[in-house]
């Protein structure tokens, strides 16, 4: 690709785009190298291979280069899934890359020696323009942060959730209690854990917005292998006299059964 | 003073203007998550500070052709942004949430073609979903980000390829500036087409391909071999992306190449029918060996569709009412709004016979001017298909495609050469308004009118953040459930499920988990077991809230005063009733059983 400084300079800025985005371990500066690479240079290296011989005009090859680039991520995606290892980061990022390198290669040797410098813009827009412009876009990225930002809404009816879920290495012999908060105001809770008719277990606590806690019970004093029912009931202790949540499931005594 | 214009004109004020527009719209929607109920001219003064300097400009004579494409960039990149505000930091459209179950799938399990529970027809067409995990793998980002990035590059990509299409075919700058934007007004561009489904990707690729096949017919003969490479990569690309886009192109091409043969009585270059029969081909191949459930998906809708046709048009049932949401919560649209939308069809439809006049003087001999001609009649006659209740989708689908001709013939109506001796930029004033009013009202007529505006999925409350139902459930399964859990759910809490609860979820009619929800008692023919058997149904979620049968309003926090629904206690309790079942999650309107050996 000697002489092609354009050519260069898409192959290594591919390279150099694609390890970047790989190793950088955040994800924002990682899109950063990671959009050039996907949306941009593959339909770039495939239309300085088909148009060499052609004086195809920036603004459509611009356009032809991002609209071939999702085409390829499109198709590319079905090549990698017949691949060995399937869809990767780094499978990825290899046939991107390929593409890329194939596609120089070949625009290189259509272009039939004709040589292409590589043109870089020659002055900077004026101050105002460039205020205008920087002025639009903080604007534009000032609405997508609001966009992203979580607002309160007073009117938003709070609830609480109760779960009861075994856990997993007990073989049913424990479970797991979860209460989560999503009231608009920190909340006394009572928690009543009925185990069988004879075990109560109570918890008294208190959740801010967005907190939730756990209580671990079990395993059972039964007979192996028997089914203990279980019944947590959550009470608001502003309202001691209205069950506001109830779950129930069993646990099984650990042990052979005789 | 500092010169505002240059080869890019006053594009700088004008990335201003669309800045400042964007904020005005994500303010609207910041103070709609905050369930203050704002009005909805914020949104709509938002968008018209977007789209009124931009249309002036394109209307002007003396802007520059890289101008106009960096205008229509620009309109197709903001327009966009107010998608993206209303949503963050989540998906909420109905179908969304389908295609990011998808595309998680993909990036954590390496492969395609994994399997769907709502939409079984999606994984079948991974186009866009492959494209996301490529973003997602390389740099370890969510979907949503990923998704969204690259939705944002096809929107701009769709708007570039118009107006480098219309340019072509039209001859003028000017007018292909105005064309592509006036595209923007169709229905599905504001929302509906902005969201991170498959035909988000497809569109923009068709037109891409229409491109390229205007610019091979207009260059000369020794470079037809190189416009094949986009347009076979292209056509390729969209066979494996969505169904209608591919079958559309397919007809689009062949009625180009009768066009051609109309014209130019020879089939001979540069007539487009080989690639007319490619993209047959292709489409064919693709559903015969790889999408064979589109047959059983599609075809129950088109030929409701056709039912529905017949049986309006004479008499046995009654015209869908104008303006009427699809669902148990949808409310109606104001008057205004109406009025509106309505104004705005009617200016298209005014515009019509001007733009035909036109194109049939100056551009009769033009294959494609011709085929743009059919296609901006053709989308009158799918309005008529919004009163046949089953054709109404139908109808939606077809006239994103068929406005692409009827952009280009109102652009060529010629109303922005209007100049009175005394105010000689009326027509241009005119032009604007009308521009305006044709985007605004597009997207009232496009999206529900009660959704333009976002709803709160999460809420600050004492400076930490709290979740809606719904979403609440999603976490709690992620967290809680075992990777392989499948649920039964309605319809919203199901795609919630999806993603972000990255759980299998089934939910409607196919299989029929609704009626199983919503009778009060098992049948007596016992049909609700075998089909939980079936599926491999291990936990049902019940929501006696009415909002949660709906799958495009029910994923945001309840108000005071929602409606439930009727009889929800009775039909929600039968299921306790199963033996071994247990009641393992409740969060007040919602609750979980894990169904034990009872099945």
């Amino acid at each position: 690709m000697r002489g092609h400084g354009d050519l260069r300079l898409l192959t290594w800025g591919s390279l150099a785009c694609a390890i970047l985005a790989l190793i950088l371990p955040w994800e924002a500066l990682s899109l950063l190298f990671a959009a050039p690479l996907a949306l941009f240079a593959p339909g770039c290296a495939i239309v300085a291979a088909t148009f060499a011989r052609r004086d195809l005009d920036r603004h459509r090859s611009v356009v032809l280069s991002v609209a071939l680039s999702l085409a390829t991520l499109a198709l590319g995606a079905i090549v990698l899934n017949y691949l060995p290892g399937g869809i990767h980061g780094f499978s990825w990022a290899v046939l991107l890359l390929l593409v890329v390198i194939g596609g120089c290669r070949v625009a290189a040797r259509r272009r039939d020696g004709k040589r292409s410098a590589l043109r870089l813009p020659r002055k900077a827009p004026p101050r105002l323009r460039l205020a205008l412009t920087l002025a639009g876009l903080a604007a534009a990225i000032a609405a997508l942060v609001l966009a992203n930002t979580t607002l309160p809404a007073h009117d938003a009816l709070g609830f609480s959730e109760l779960w009861i879920v075994p856990i997993a290495e007990s073989e049913r012999s424990e479970a797991e209690i979860g209460v989560r908060s999503n009231e608009q105001t920190t909340t006394d809770f009572d928690l009543g854990i009925q185990i069988g008719k004879e075990r109560l277990i109570k918890r008294s606590f208190v959740l801010a917005p967005g907190e939730g806690t756990t209580v671990r019970i079990g395993p059972p004093l039964a007979a192996a292998g028997s089914n203990v029912p279980v019944v947590a009931t959550l009470l608001l202790d502003a309202d001691p006299a209205h069950v506001y949540r109830r779950v129930q499931s069993t646990l099984k005594a650990p042990g052979a059964v005789r | 003073m500092a010169r505002l214009t240059s080869k890019t004109g006053h594009l700088a004020p004008i990335t201003l203007c669309a800045g400042l527009g964007l904020l005005l719209c994500s303010y609207a929607n910041a103070l709609s998550r905050q369930l203050l109920h704002p009005t909805e001219l914020i949104l709509w003064a938002g968008v018209l500070l977007i789209v009124l300097p931009i249309g002036y400009r394109l209307t002007s004579r003396d802007a520059t052709p890289r101008e106009r494409l960096l205008l229509v960039c620009l309109l197709g990149l903001t327009l966009y942004g107010v998608k993206v505000v209303r949503d963050a930091p989540i998906f909420s459209f109905s179908d969304e949430v389908v295609h990011l179950f998808n595309a998680d799938q993909i990036a954590a399990q390496h492969h395609l073609f994994h399997y769907n529970p709502i939409l079984p027809v999606t994984p079948s067409y991974p186009g866009l979903e492959g494209a996301t995990s490529a973003l997602m793998t390389i740099t370890g980002l969510s979907g949503y980000w990923a998704g969204g990035v690259v939705v944002g590059a096809a929107k701009v990509t769709l708007l570039a390829a118009l107006f480098f299409l219309f340019h072509r075919v039209g001859g003028s700058a000017r007018t292909a500036g105005l064309a592509a934007m006036i595209y923007a007004a169709n229905f599905n561009f504001l929302y509906w087409g902005s969201q991170f489904s498959y035909e988000s990707l497809s569109l923009p690729l068709f037109v891409v391909v229409l491109m390229a096949v205007a610019e091979r017919g207009a260059t000369p003969r020794s470079w037809t071999r190189d416009w094949a490479v986009p347009i076979v990569l292209g056509t390729s690309a969209i066979v494996v992306t969505h169904h209608l886009t591919s079958y559309a192109l397919a007809a689009f091409l062949a009625g180009l190449a009768l066009a051609y043969w109309l014209v130019k009585r020879d089939w001979s270059w540069p007539n487009p029918w080989p690639y007319a029969a490619l993209t047959a081909g292709l489409a064919s191949i693709w559903l015969l060996l790889v999408a064979n459930s589109t047959f059983g998906y599609l075809s129950p809708v088109l030929g409701e569709a056709f039912k529905a046709i017949l049986h309006t048009a004479t008499g046995e049932e009654p015209p869908r009412g104008i303006f009427q949401g699809k669902g148990p919560a949808a409310p109606s649209t104001p008057v205004l709004a109406r009025a509106v939308a309505v104004f705005a069809v009617g200016l298209l439809f005014a515009g019509l016979p001007f733009g035909l006049k036109r194109l049939w003087r100056q551009q009769r001999r033009n294959p494609f001017a011709l085929v743009f001609g059919v296609a901006a009649i053709a989308f009158f006659t799918t309005l008529a298909l919004r009163l046949a209740p089953s054709a109404w989708e139908t109808g939606n689908r077809a006239g994103e495609f068929l406005f692409i001709g009827l952009a280009f013939v109102l652009a060529g109506a010629g109303l922005q050469n209007w100049a009175p001796r005394r105010r000689p930029w009326a027509g241009r004033a005119l032009l604007t308004a009308a521009l305006g009013v044709v985007i605004v009202g597009g997207a009232i007529s496009g999206w529900p009118w009660d959704l333009q505006l976002a709803s709160p999925v999460r809420a600050s409350a004492e400076g930490k953040t709290i979740s809606s139902p719904s979403l609440a459930l999603a976490e709690w399964a992620r967290k809680e459930t075992p990777p392989d859990a499948r649920f039964g759910a309605q319809l919203a809490d199901a795609r919630l499920l999806l993603a972000p609860g990255d759980r299998i979820a089934f939910a409607g009619k196919n299989p029929d988990i609704q009626d199983m929800l919503l009778e009060l008692a098992f049948s007596r023919q016992s049909w609700e077991k075998p089909l939980l058997r079936e599926n491999g149904i291990h936990y049902i979620v019940t929501d006696g809230r009415q909002i949660s049968l709906d799958a495009t309003r029910g994923y945001g926090f309840s108000e005071e005063g929602e409606e439930t629904i009727e009889d929800a206690p009775i039909a929600i309790g039968k299921f306790a009733q199963l033996p071994g079942a247990k009641r393992i999650y409740s969060s007040g309107d919602i609750v979980v059983y894990e169904l034990g050996g009872g099945l």
